[in-house]
């Protein structure tokens, strides 16, 4: 029998949630004045859509709105950003309605974004049964796994800290060759290691496990993921898609560019949300897959590895209909 | 306060003999012997280098540093902080670890939870610092490790944590008898170290570095959670109105800013000062008093790949700090004697500190 991977859309924004029809909906085909105006978001959320419509149809022959088991709901770079209680109940509620499970998505926190997450936790603990929390930090693990026993941990794409670089997303990267006598081999096994991750060990696999770590997440990636390296990871494996996270950092460019005489506008700062008006673009000399600086962080798109990472998938896709600021 | 600092087989053991002497009172080193370079080159580096010339490369060269280090009553880490490592590597790197488990390193610095697992599996009982790999943003992440396992020794605080948030798990370090380690000066970063998972090395440049990041375009959004529905009923002309008064918006302040804020007349003299000043790539030195104050444990200079007369002098600037009873931020200016370099820009921490 062939792969079959479960598809759960994950969602930042609470209003793309309540409207799922239109979050997922294909539209017309905008003209070409509006081609020139949309950002590569906006752009990416139509061609994935199709994408993705025409894969569920021709492989599982279904209708990808039919198929949907499950919805990711959070923050994974900027504890601003993380949802406030009331989104949280909104979403849960919606989930529960049309029977999707719930997934809450957390990113990396200082001690103000645990005090957040307490509130949520407090809730999913005592108000659901065994929701799962995506974990992209070790504290919030611990929190999970010590203090919240109604709540299942997931291993989120930021502990997996596998290279990537939009640079070298379609011409490949240098290699320095100083004091190597071999590169031919070097160039090899750095290929297979980078196909790797420490989650091979089983000692860490069994400290995940006794965390209450049952799956693991993992950016769609253009090192092109073997399945059988995946297999010893001993944990099933969800891929993100079409966005993989690259970088992020607590203080946000976007907020300080908008700020004239800032250098840097650290998390800790209040925020005017201005990862909601403005990005970052890019240009480069290479080749390379789109890449944006939304938010706090860099995301690069991959929708044109699908095929490969579709047919692999026998988990979850993490379907990202927009770059989850 | 202590001062680490990195070194490598480009310091001379006179240059380190001198930097002990000017005030360093820990070291970290890292080690990249043929069995690995042949194998992984040095973009897959075994530590959070992946340049030649940061390296340690032979096992003499390395037990004569560590007896150096130690003949100055110095104490000297190794560091083994990749992110991640498959399981060929996490075998070649134990095996190298034992080929040189008589040369007495004081601890390791480490950041990949799985690798700190496998060496306490291979009975490495040396100290262990959490590495800014490690993400060790808030007090549980503490907890996390400090419950978990052994032998950790101090948690080297991410970069990017205001001193306010230092404060907090400061607090709560002191408390529970957890030791910290700050960073200083240089080896400043826009983007998160645990949290980067772009290459590095100077083969293929920092991504934070290369003219596709220095040249970034700003771009408005024109559209927020209802935009298929927008596009439906509006002209397109409107979204271009839009685009051109957000974008607008921030180059006008921006534009206004510049006209409002000359740059200052600079002398000659400070000029010269702010060229070297510069290669510093940010500084926290007004951030020491309140690191002694909370009981931060180590500042870290990491002065590899940097000129050995101006380590020596952000060393003896770095010294002069700590043991100054109450080294108030004008203190530290003046020893800079730059207000140019002192004016904001060019801060490690947040500046001016919340009250």
């Amino acid at each position: 029998m062939k792969n079959q991977f479960d598809l759960y859309i994950y969602l930042s924004r609470i209003e793309y949630v309540l409207n799922l029809e239109e979050t997922l909906k294909i539209i017309p085909k905008p003209g070409p004045e509006f081609v020139e105006i949309l950002d590569e978001n906006l752009m990416m959320n139509q061609l994935s859509l199709t994408t993705l419509s025409d894969f569920m149809y021709k492989f599982y022959g279904i209708n990808y709105n039919d198929g949907i088991e499950g919805i990711y709901f959070g923050q994974e770079t900027c504890e601003n950003l993380i949802p406030t209680l009331k989104h949280v109940q909104q979403a849960v509620e919606f989930c529960q309605n049309k029977k999707y499970q719930f997934t809450l998505v957390t990113p990396y926190v200082s001690t103000k974004g645990i005090d957040r997450l307490k509130k949520l936790f407090d809730y999913l603990n005592q108000e659901t049964s065994d929701t799962e929390v995506l974990v992209n930090d070790f504290g919030v693990l611990h929190l999970i796994s010590t203090e919240y026993p109604n709540l299942k941990p997931v291993l989120g794409r930021l502990l997996i800290k596998m290279k990537r670089d939009p640079r070298f997303s379609l011409t490949g990267f240098d290699i320095a060759n100083v004091d190597i006598p071999n590169l031919k081999k070097v160039e090899k096994n750095q290929a297979g290691a980078l196909q790797a991750s420490t989650l091979e060990l089983q000692a860490y696999q069994d400290f995940l496990k006794e965390k209450g770590i049952e799956r693991v997440a993992i950016d769609v990636l253009t090192q092109e993921l073997d399945p059988k390296i995946l297999k010893k990871w001993g944990f099933p494996v969800d891929f993100y898609w079409p966005w993989s996270y690259i970088t992020s950092s607590r203080s946000c460019a976007i907020a300080a560019y908008t700020q004239p005489g800032k250098e840097s506008h650290p998390t800790d700062e209040p925020c005017k949300y201005q990862c909601r008006k403005y990005e970052f673009n890019f240009r480069s000399d290479k080749k390379m897959f789109q890449t944006v600086f939304r938010g706090n962080a860099v995301w690069m798109a991959t929708r044109t590895l699908y095929e490969k990472y579709f047919k692999m998938a026998s988990g979850r896709l993490i379907y990202e209909p927009y770059i989850p600021v | 306060m202590k001062i680490i600092a990195g070194i490598s087989n480009a310091h001379k053991p006179e240059e380190i003999q001198a930097y002990a002497k000017a005030g360093v009172d820990e070291f970290f080193v890292g080690y990249i012997p043929r069995i690995w370079s042949d194998e992984y080159g040095w973009e897959l580096s075994s530590n959070r280098r992946e340049t030649a010339n940061y390296q340690y490369r032979s096992r003499n060269d390395l037990a004569n540093v560590v007896d150096l280090i130690h003949a100055q009553k110095k104490v000297v880490y190794l560091t083994v902080n990749a992110h991640e490592y498959n399981t060929q590597q996490s075998k070649l790197l134990i095996r190298i670890l034992n080929d040189i488990s008589d040369i007495e390193f004081d601890g390791f610095i480490i950041s990949n939870v799985g690798m700190l697992l496998e060496l306490q599996k291979n009975g490495f009982n040396q100290v262990m610092n959490l590495s800014i790999g490690v993400g060790s943003n808030n007090i549980e992440t503490l907890q996390f490790f400090r419950n978990n396992f052994e032998n950790i020794g101090r948690f080297i605080l991410p970069r990017k944590l205001t001193i306010s948030e230092i404060e907090k798990i400061s607090g709560y370090a002191r408390e529970n008898d957890i030791r910290l380690e700050a960073f200083g000066m240089a080896a400043f970063c826009v983007f998160n170290d645990e949290f980067c998972f772009t290459w590095h090395g100077p083969s293929n440049k920092c991504f934070c570095q290369s003219p596709m990041y220095e040249f970034r375009e700003m771009r408005p959004l024109l559209f927020d959670t209802n935009w298929k529905k927008e596009i439906a009923s509006e002209q397109v002309g409107t979204f271009y109105q839009r685009q051109f008064q957000i974008g607008s918006e921030v180059e006008t302040m921006r534009r206004e800013y510049i006209a409002k804020h000359p740059k200052a007349n600079i002398s000659a003299s400070e000029m010269r000062k702010m060229h070297v000043l510069a290669s510093l790539n940010k500084c926290g030195l007004c951030a020491f008093q309140k690191f002694k104050e909370w009981g931060i444990e180590a500042v870290k200079l990491p002065l590899r790949g940097q000129d050995f007369r101006g380590n020596i002098a952000i060393i003896e600037l770095a010294k002069k700090v700590i043991d100054q009873p109450n080294a108030t931020p004008k203190f530290c200016q003046d020893l800079m004697g730059s207000p140019n370099f002192c004016s904001g820009s060019n801060c490690y921490y947040d500046y001016p500190y919340p009250k």
